[in-house]
C-alpha cells in the first residue's frame, strides 16, 4: 500500500480506537471532582506536606552527606590533603623558639661569600717609619679675635 | 481544530477536550487505564490550581496534550525511584509493563481493528508511537505532534515515517493492510 493510500486507511483505523476510547472513557465530571478532592486535600495537609518522591530524594541525599562526613572523620587524609605516598613532613621540633637575635632564615647560607669576613675584621697597620716631621701645634689654626665669653657678654 | 475556541473558561476548555485528552493520556500510559485516569486527573489539578498555566504561545489542545505528556513522565519516574528506594529493582525487577491483560469484557467490547492496531503501537518505540498518534488519532500536524513532545520538527518528522513504516508492515503481517 502506498504512501496515499496508507493515511487514509491508517486515519480510518485510528478513529475506530477513538471511538471506543471514548465510549468507554470515564466522565469529565468524575476525574475533575476527583481532582477537586485531592486539592482539597492537599490544602488540608498544607503547604509543608512534601510527596514521597521529594521524601525519598531528602532521606538519600541526607545518607550521603553522613557516609561521606564518617568517611572523612574516619580516613587519615583529609579530602584534599596530601596524597597518602607523599613523604611526611618533618617532626615539628619542640625545644625552646629561638629569639630575634639568635634566629637566622634558611637563606643566610647564600650571603657566606668568599672574602665575606674582610667586610667584618678591620685592618691592623703597622706604625709609620719615622721621617723626622713633627706634629703640627695643636689648637686654633688662626687666633680668635674675642673669646666666646666675651662675645657673650657683650650681647 | 474545533476544541481550541478561545474561550477564557479553562474548565470549559479541559471539557470539551476531554476525550482527546484521555485518549492522549491512555497512549502515553501504554494504554493502562487506571494510570492513563490518575495521569488526567493530575493534569486537570495542574490546571485548575495554577500549576500549569497556558502562556497562549500554542494552541490550548496541544498545551494541554504536552501537560498530559510531561505529568506522564514524571509518574513514570516517580514510579522508578520508588521501586529503587524499595530495592525491588535491584532484585531483578523489570521495568513495568503498564499495559495489564484486558478483562473478557473489554476483550468482547473492542473490536478486533481496534486491539490490533492498539498490538502494534506497543510494539512500537515510544516517540514513533506518541507522533502517530498526535498525527492519526488526534489530527495535530506533525509541527503540532512536535511541540506537544519538546522536539524539533525535523525529530518529529523523522520518528513519523519510522513510525508509519513500522506500522505498516505490522499491520500488514496482521492482515489488516495489503
Amino acid at each position: 500500500m502506498s504512501g496515499p493510500e496508507l493515511d487514509p486507511r491508517l486515519r480510518e483505523m485510528f478513529g475506530v480506537l477513538r471511538r471506543e476510547e471514548e465510549q468507554a472513557g470515564p466522565s469529565f465530571d468524575r476525574l475533575r471532582a476527583a481532582a477537586a478532592r485531592r486539592q482539597h486535600r492537599a490544602g488540608e495537609r498544607g503547604h509543608g506536606g512534601r510527596s514521597p518522591v521529594v521524601r525519598i530524594a531528602a532521606i538519600t541525599a541526607s545518607a550521603a552527606a553522613a557516609l561521606i562526613a564518617v568517611t572523612w572523620l574516619v580516613v587519615d587524609a583529609p579530602l584534599g590533603g596530601k596524597p597518602r605516598g607523599a613523604p611526611a613532613s618533618p617532626p615539628f621540633s619542640a625545644g625552646p623558639a629561638p629569639t630575634i637575635s639568635t634566629w637566622q632564615p634558611a637563606t643566610d647560607f647564600l650571603l657566606r661569600t668568599p672574602g665575606r669576613e674582610l667586610l667584618t675584621i678591620s685592618p691592623a697597620f703597622r706604625p709609620l717609619p719615622s721621617i723626622g716631621l713633627e706634629a703640627p701645634p695643636r689648637g686654633p689654626r688662626f687666633p680668635r679675635s674675642q673669646p666666646p665669653a666675651a662675645r657673650r657678654t657683650s650681647t | 481544530m474545533a476544541n481550541d475556541a478561545m474561550t477564557s473558561d479553562p474548565v470549559q476548555q479541559l471539557e470539551e477536550l476531554h476525550s482527546a485528552s484521555f485518549g492522549w493520556a491512555l497512549a502515553c500510559c501504554r494504554w493502562d487505564r487506571e494510570e492513563a485516569e490518575e495521569v488526567l486527573q493530575t493534569t486537570y489539578l495542574k490546571v485548575l490550581d495554577g500549576r500549569a498555566r497556558f502562556g497562549q504561545k500554542s494552541s490550548f489542545s496541544t498545551w494541554l496534550f504536552g501537560v498530559i505528556h510531561r505529568t506522564a513522565a514524571e509518574r513514570r519516574r516517580a514510579r522508578w525511584l520508588r521501586l529503587l528506594a524499595s530495592g525491588r529493582w535491584l532484585d531483578g525487577h523489570q521495568p513495568p509493563a503498564p499495559a495489564p491483560a484486558p478483562t473478557p469484557e473489554s476483550r468482547a467490547r473492542e473490536s478486533e481493528t481496534a486491539r490490533t492496531l492498539r498490538a502494534a503501537l506497543g510494539a512500537l518505540p515510544a516517540r514513533q508511537r506518541e507522533v502517530l498518534h498526535l498525527v492519526f488519532y488526534q489530527d495535530l500536524s506533525v509541527g503540532a505532534a512536535a511541540a506537544v513532545l519538546g522536539i524539533s520538527v525535523g525529530s518529529a518528522r523523522t520518528h513519523y515515517h519510522r513510525g508509519k513504516t513500522s506500522l505498516q508492515q505490522r499491520l500488514a503481517g496482521e492482515g489488516l493492510l495489503r
